[in-house]
């Protein structure tokens, strides 16, 4: 009567990504992270993959911080704890830095450069870290960071709305999501409606491109 | 009585993968829709809202938003005993409103099988408290099965309606934000046959006046008696692990936690965790040295098994405040000597903080620019406007429970202590929740208050539900909208207006005269949500940046779309408007003294829905 799973095996080759290949995905609330995850989610499903998914929303979607979460393969729940995850796809710098007690040293990093400066809270707007310091502080802990200009690549293919998709798209031409490619795009293609699916795909490509361009 | 062999769970069909991702809300509807249900009715309230919208658009079940959750288990409860299976949705504070039928439903039983869902938020990610459901099927002596995933979510939904009618009594299904929000593979089955039964007459059963309620409750005690016997032997009690050592009792998504943190520990996962199945939990404990019991929360199970004389360790190591997780379940081990102590790494510093915000251009935001500005003391509400509590805006004093507003401004007014004209804030779906009572209170005792009813057509919240105001059903059917102004005014309230919010000038003047008015009065703003049912998206509007005198008269909004530049004016850091997400709604170029907000050229494409 239980989805039954092994517990996660212990970590092997540290250079790999272990069967459960934790995910964290990060951002602001309204920049897609939820619907990203379970783009995701359900590719790997698509893909004979064993996949959870976790995810709070609710007075977070108010322009707050959002993180989502996947796991794949053998397992219990979507939870990734600190030190865990291998794969972080961040939307905005800041929330890219909130992320940083759950990545793993060998998780690579991908971080969108454009800044959400949160409102009202400075009356200078003086307090936010530059993109600069949050890479230092993630790569003292990551393996791998790569700053990505995800917004102005989803803007270039005439809607911002896909920077979502873009940065999927990044990741996975780079292959560091262990969910096939054609998965993915069949996915959002499945979960896009139709007067928009173009331009979805073509959002994913521009990702793939970058991606594939970036040495992992 | 029964057999356990009554609840046919873990009958899953096999065969190809036809497994599918699942929230544990939509895992709740297919357990639901496999049971059979033809009536399905909640009010929406974080976690649980998605229960209802993921089988809105059936034809063969009626699926409906009701006015509160008091209404909706009445409902749900008339069409039970009508002989039609019903589920009932809401979070947990709104069982807090159901359970005053919801302890009387204890007494009648059911007629078709009647189950309620109560989706706790331990670590209040969207509530106001995080109190532990589990307390009510104590209290009402109602059974209670906690899924722990999304798989259980279907399957114990499903085996909840047989339970309801195996055993004549509602049974409530308590989920959790995590368990109802996170995603894992359910695999579907085929929707049950409605078996709708028909209404049998039998006012010794359905009319609980005290002599006929008097005899009921001795058949609830006894079906109590019945139901821990039954969950001795069924297939809710779970064992797994080896060894004598020690011993873990767990429930719902803790026993997860358990397992991760303790891949081999013996445990005992309750999936009926009340009435509690003792004589199972006794030879449990009766097999290991040590017994610990981890759950979420309050110490239900830890405070059961010790009253049944049962030893057992477990608050003491498992906080009984927020959520747990693995690594929170590890380090309780670890104190108690189970686990050895992992690397300690010094947590890192947290990085600066983004809470949450009224949308660009939402309706709510210029009243409260003008009740600040006025001196009221607000006595607040539930819904998105709860946000105006927070800078920039600070200006709510209160937010308690749906519909709290209007009664603690009568009060407040009342003690003589306010200090200024008392004004309550409430959304038109939590106005018709449980506002009105308070406003025929206020209408009543002639309290010398303003309501301010901020009437954006949806409940927002939660994502945009109909309510009895919008004129519309949950399934976008057309229907009889409430008038709010009408209402008012048939309670007694003389002084009605409705008034323009995106116009901040009539607003203040409208707020201002209300609270000069002797008695009750009422504002009802009336602009609809920006974000649903449809995006309002009109001509954006940008800052002159040779004109903006750096003021930052706009910065006090709080509105996402106005952002800083790095170009200063005497030192003070001047601002720019993000286009694309601007809505137009004017408010920041009708404070803007220097004139330097303007409308952008020409229309440009915003990219959004209209």
């Amino acid at each position: 009567m239980i989805v039954e799973g092994a517990p996660d095996p212990p970590p092997g080759d540290p250079s790999g990504p272990s069967p459960t290949c934790p995910v964290v995905i990060a951002g602001v609330g309204g920049q897609g992270v939820i619907s990203l995850a379970r783009i995701v989610g359900r590719a790997a499903v698509a893909a004979g993959l064993s996949a959870r998914v976790g995810q709070i929303y609710g007075l977070s979607q108010r322009g707050g911080s959002v993180e989502a979460t996947v796991r794949f393969g053998p397992g219990r729940t979507a939870f990734v704890g600190p030190g865990e995850a291998e794969v972080v796809v961040a939307l905005e710098p800041l929330e890219a830095e909130r992320t940083v007690p759950s990545m793993s040293p060998r998780a690579t990093v991908l971080v969108n450069d454009t800044a959400v400066v949160p409102t009202g809270s400075s009356r200078d707007g003086g307090s936010y870290p530059g993109t600069e310091s949050i890479l230092e502080r993630i790569r003292a802990v990551a393996a791998r960071v790569h700053l990505v200009n995800g917004t102005d690549l989803a803007t270039g293919t005439g809607d911002i709305r896909l920077l979502n998709t873009v940065m999927l798209g990044v990741a996975a031409g780079m292959g560091i999501l262990p969910v096939p490619t054609s998965n993915l795009a069949g996915e959002l293609e499945r979960s896009t409606p139709a007067r928009r699916s173009s331009a979805t795909l073509t959002a994913f490509r521009v990702g793939l491109e970058t991606g594939e361009g970036i040495c992992r | 009585m029964s057999s356990p062999a009554a609840v046919s769970i873990g009958t899953t069909p096999t065969g190809a993968d036809r497994r599918v991702l699942l929230s544990g809300n939509e895992a709740v509807a297919q357990g639901a829709v496999e049971a059979g249900i033809t009536m399905a009715v909640g009010y929406p309230g974080t976690p649980s809202t998605e229960i209802l919208e993921s089988i809105g658009d059936r034809r063969d079940i009626d699926v409906r938003w009701s006015p509160n959750e008091k209404v909706a288990l009445d409902v749900a409860l008339g069409a039970s005993l009508g002989g039609a299976r019903a589920l009932a949705t809401m979070k947990h504070v709104g069982l807090n409103v159901a359970a005053d039928t919801f302890m009387t439903s204890a007494y009648t039983g059911v007629g078709a099988g009647l189950v309620i869902i109560t989706a706790d938020d331990p670590g209040m990610h969207s509530s106001q408290n995080e109190q532990d459901n589990r307390a009510y099927a104590r209290m009402a002596g109602v059974p209670l099965l906690e899924p722990s995933n999304s798989a259980e979510a279907r399957e114990f939904t499903r085996a909840a309606f047989e339970l309801s009618e195996e055993f004549d009594t509602p049974v409530l299904v308590r989920t959790t934000t995590r368990v109802s929000h996170n995603r894992g593979l359910v695999e579907p089955g085929p929707r049950g046959e409605p078996p709708v039964a028909g209404f049998r007459a039998d006012p010794s059963k359905y009319v609980m006046i005290p002599g006929y309620a008097r005899a009921r409750r001795p058949v609830l005690l006894e079906r109590l008696r019945r139901l821990a016997e039954y969950a001795d032997s069924s297939p809710f009690t779970q064992e797994f692990g080896s060894g004598t050592d020690f011993g873990v009792v767990t429930s719902g998504i803790s026993h997860h936690y358990v397992r991760e943190a303790l891949p081999d520990a013996r445990i005992l996962k309750l999936g009926m965790s009340y009435p509690l199945p003792m004589e199972r939990i006794r030879r449990f404990a009766d097999s290991v040295d040590r017994l610990f019991v981890v759950e979420e929360l309050d110490p239900h199970l830890e405070n059961d098994l010790l009253a049944a004389g049962i030893a057992v360790e477990g608050k003491a190591f498992f906080p009984q405040e927020g959520e747990l997780d693995p690594d929170r379940v590890r380090r309780g081990f670890v104190a108690a000597g189970v686990l050895e102590p992992g690397p300690e790494s010094e947590p890192p510093p947290v990085p600066m903080a983004r809470p949450p915000l009224m949308c660009p251009g939402c309706p709510h935001t210029p009243p409260f620019l003008a009740l600040k500005r006025l001196g009221a003391v607000v006595t607040g509400d539930i819904g998105c406007y709860t946000l105006a509590s927070l800078e920039p805006l600070a200006a709510m004093d209160t937010c308690v429970a749906m519909g709290s507003s209007i009664g603690m401004a009568v009060g407040m007014a009342a003690s003589g202590g306010a200090g200024a004209p008392v004004v309550a804030t409430i959304g038109d779906s939590t106005f018709l929740h449980g506002g009105v009572q308070g406003l025929a209170e206020a209408v009543y005792s002639q309290a010398d208050i303003t309501v301010l009813i901020l009437d954006n057509g949806t409940t927002a919240m939660t994502g945009g539900q109909e309510h009895p105001g919008t004129g519309f059903t949950l399934d976008r059917t057309e229907t009889t909208p409430v008038d709010l102004v009408a209402l008012c005014r048939a309670l007694g309230v003389k002084d009605v207006n409705v008034v323009d919010p995106y116009d901040l000038a009539a607003t203040y003047n409208a707020l201002e005269a209300a609270m000069a008015t002797g008695g009750p009065s009422v504002v009802i703003t009336n602009r609809p949500c920006v974000e649903s049912p449809t995006k309002v998206r009109d001509r954006a509007y940008e800052v002159i940046a040779d004109a903006c005198t750096a003021c930052q008269a706009c910065m006090t909004i709080g509105c996402p779309s106005i952002v800083w530049t790095d170009e200063f004016a005497e030192g003070r850091r001047k601002v720019r408007i993000d286009t694309l997400t601007c809505t137009g709604c004017t408010l920041c170029a009708q404070i803007c003294t220097p004139l330097a907000i303007v409308p952008v050229p020409e229309p440009v494409e915003t990219g959004h829905d209209h």
